[in-house]
């Protein structure tokens, strides 16, 4: 079988195994939000944080709950890095320095997971397993809450209450990520993935000289790592590494597994609105999106410029030889249009149009289909856009999901979109003007420009992945690219729980001879279009200067 | 499996523990990088309170 035709049954068996889950995800989903029930566990959790789980929030309150509970956990990150030589499986590391314990702890709560650290060099066991883990799980309930908040927004009508946070975050913890995430463990420990608490056991090389290597408890982190589109990898080669992502079905199970919820809350979003059909059509969208930025993707690696990789008859620099090119591209393509972040090859060996595509999937601000919760709720807000635009263009009243849009709603949507790209343009911009970024850079020209753009796209866009080619180990470096990830991820999220405040206030609309129709193929192109447009006007001229430079060179 | 940041931050050279020593002394860095971080998250506040009058 031709490498081209194992890639494309590759693709067939992920789409497959994603429509398989979507209608029992998607269902259960909804279920978890909407059920009147609490689980027993839930009781008592909430007994003892002293919540009530009957009352519901205004938009407010559950917006400063977001900020509060992660302020909280940003903070306890950071000293429980700054104590680790007190901590147990610390295996001898002592304590993160303060530069990198901050911007760790922003970039694990944020849900972006960018490492400035050599895990394996740096970390014992325990700050991954009592912090970076937890908030593995945290993060990713804080999106989906956001989110769920958000089509309760369009659902519910006349109110100021959104729900209430706390049940929200516990049930999707309890009810979904727990779960999952135990099962999927035990998959991959079936596949090969290592699961250890030893720090290290001892190799004889080939050539007769002892190595030590590391190991950690990777499945388990492993699986909450692709299923809550985190992307921290225990190991510093990521899902590169043998020990991480050992073979061609870990692989792939580990691409199903960083695009199994985002897909399954488009469903939830239909099941919740009473129109599945809803659901169908932003799925449409995110479907449409990822297949052509695989395609470039895929074929821009299979056909690498440059003598050696034309010698050689394909670009494998950067690449494992047990996932190839096919694997790589959609392992790239998939962390890269979630809010993933793990890589399994060194995207800074992407050709310059590979590299760019991953660089576009994230500057369509990620929706498609986008992080966990937050790519549902990103192409909402995009989906207003789009009907408040072509409302305009055609005279029909603007509309969405029976809610109309008018001056409050347009504005909060376009703050949780413009906030990305201004973080992204005026802190790499910033970046590039000092002296100093020269000597930071592997490579000058525009591939060191793809590098610093490539790393503050990543953190704005709470990704994760990275360029590398780029030692961001400087305190101007942490710094930035933490404030870059702090706002990149709550700018959108308070400007969502307010546009969902201002939704649920309104009373319905029944659709109406001028409601413009946001189902079907005319209403998928709008939304399509909008995210391509809104992403070309922003990026156009960086990406000229990076990717589009080196491509063409 | 050992870093040559986390040996001079485990030297007293980076912040941290105190050369010598176990106890532990809050370095400056840390009341920097904690003022930071309360400073993003009070203006994230800010934008909150801001939207709210907006509605």
């Amino acid at each position: 079988m031709s490498s081209t035709w194992a890639g494309l049954g590759q693709v067939g068996l992920l789409l497959v195994a994603l429509a398989v889950v979507y209608k029992p995800l998607g269902d259960y989903l909804a279920r978890v939000f909407t059920t009147a029930k609490h689980w027993r566990v839930e009781r008592a959790i909430y007994k003892f944080v002293r919540v009530n789980p009957e009352s519901e929030q205004r938009w407010t309150t559950y917006g400063y709950g977001v900020i509060g509970f992660s302020l909280v956990g940003v903070l306890l990150l950071y000293v429980i890095q700054r104590m680790q030589t007190w901590l147990p499986f610390a295996f001898g590391h002592g304590a993160v320095p303060p530069n990198m314990s901050f911007n760790t702890a922003i970039s694990f709560t944020t849900n972006t997971n960018w490492q400035s650290y050599i895990p394996e060099n740096v970390l014992g066991s325990t700050v991954p397993m009592l912090g970076l883990t937890v908030q593995n799980f945290l993060s990713a309930a804080v999106g989906i809450v956001v989110a769920i908040a958000l089509i309760r927004g369009f659902v519910r009508s006349q109110t100021d209450r959104l729900g209430n946070l706390w049940v929200d975050i516990v049930r999707c913890t309890i009810r979904i990520l727990l779960p999952l995430s135990f099962l999927f463990a035990i998959v991959l420990i079936g596949f090969g993935v290592v699961q250890s608490l030893h720090a290290g056991t001892g190799v004889t090389g080939l050539d007769g000289t002892q190595h030590t290597l590391a190991l950690a408890p990777s499945a388990s982190e492993e699986s909450i790592k692709e299923m809550g589109n985190n992307g921290g990898g225990i190991f510093n080669a990521n899902s590169a590494h043998p020990f991480e992502n050992p073979n061609s079905w870990t692989n792939l199970i580990e691409i199903f597994l960083l695009l199994m919820i985002p897909v399954a809350l488009t469903r939830t979003l239909g099941i919740m609105v009473g129109n599945k059909k809803q659901g169908y059509t932003l799925l449409s969208v995110m479907a449409v999106l990822w297949g052509a930025m695989l395609t470039v993707i895929w074929w821009a690696e299979a056909h690498p410029v440059g003598k050696a990789a034309l010698l050689a008859g394909s670009g494998m620099e950067g690449k494992e030889t047990r996932f190839g090119i096919a694997a790589s591209s959609l392992f790239a393509n998939s962390t890269t249009s979630t809010s993933t972040g793990a890589i399994n090859a060194a995207h800074d060996s992407l050709s310059g149009l590979g590299g760019g595509g991953a660089m576009l999937n994230m500057m369509f601000s990620e929706m498609t289909p986008g992080g966990v919760g937050t790519g549902i709720y990103s192409i909402l807000v995009m989906a207003i856009i789009a009907v408040f635009l072509a409302g305009l263009m055609v005279g029909r009243t603007p509309e969405y999901l029976g809610k109309k849009l008018g001056k409050r709603e347009v504005t909060m949507a376009s703050v949780a979109i413009l906030a990305m790209p201004t973080l992204v343009l005026v802190l790499a911009g910033l970046a590039i003007a000092l002296p100093a970024t020269g000597a930071a850079l592997n490579n000058s020209g525009a591939h060191g420009f793809s590098e610093v753009l490539y790393a503050y796209t990543s953190a704005s866009n709470n990704n994760g992945s990275a360029f590398a080619g780029i030692t961001v180990t400087s305190n101007f470096f942490q710094s930035t690219l933490g404030i870059a990830m702090g706002f990149g991820r709550y700018v959108p999220i308070v400007a969502v729980i307010a546009l969902a405040g201002a939704l649920a206030k309104q009373k319905k609309v029944p659709a109406n001879a001028g409601t413009l129709p946001t189902t079907g193929v005319l209403a998928a192109s709008m939304v399509t279009f909008t995210i391509v447009l809104v992403a070309a006007i922003v990026f156009i001229p960086a990406l000229a200067l990076g990717p589009i430079a080196e491509a063409t060179s | 499996l050992a870093d040559p940041l986390v040996h001079a931050d485990a030297g007293g050279v980076a912040g941290g523990v105190i050369a010598g020593s176990r106890r532990r002394a809050p370095h400056m860095a840390d009341v920097a990088y904690v003022a930071l971080t309360i400073g993003i998250f009070g203006l994230l506040a800010l934008m909150l309170r801001g939207l709210e009058k907006l509605q």
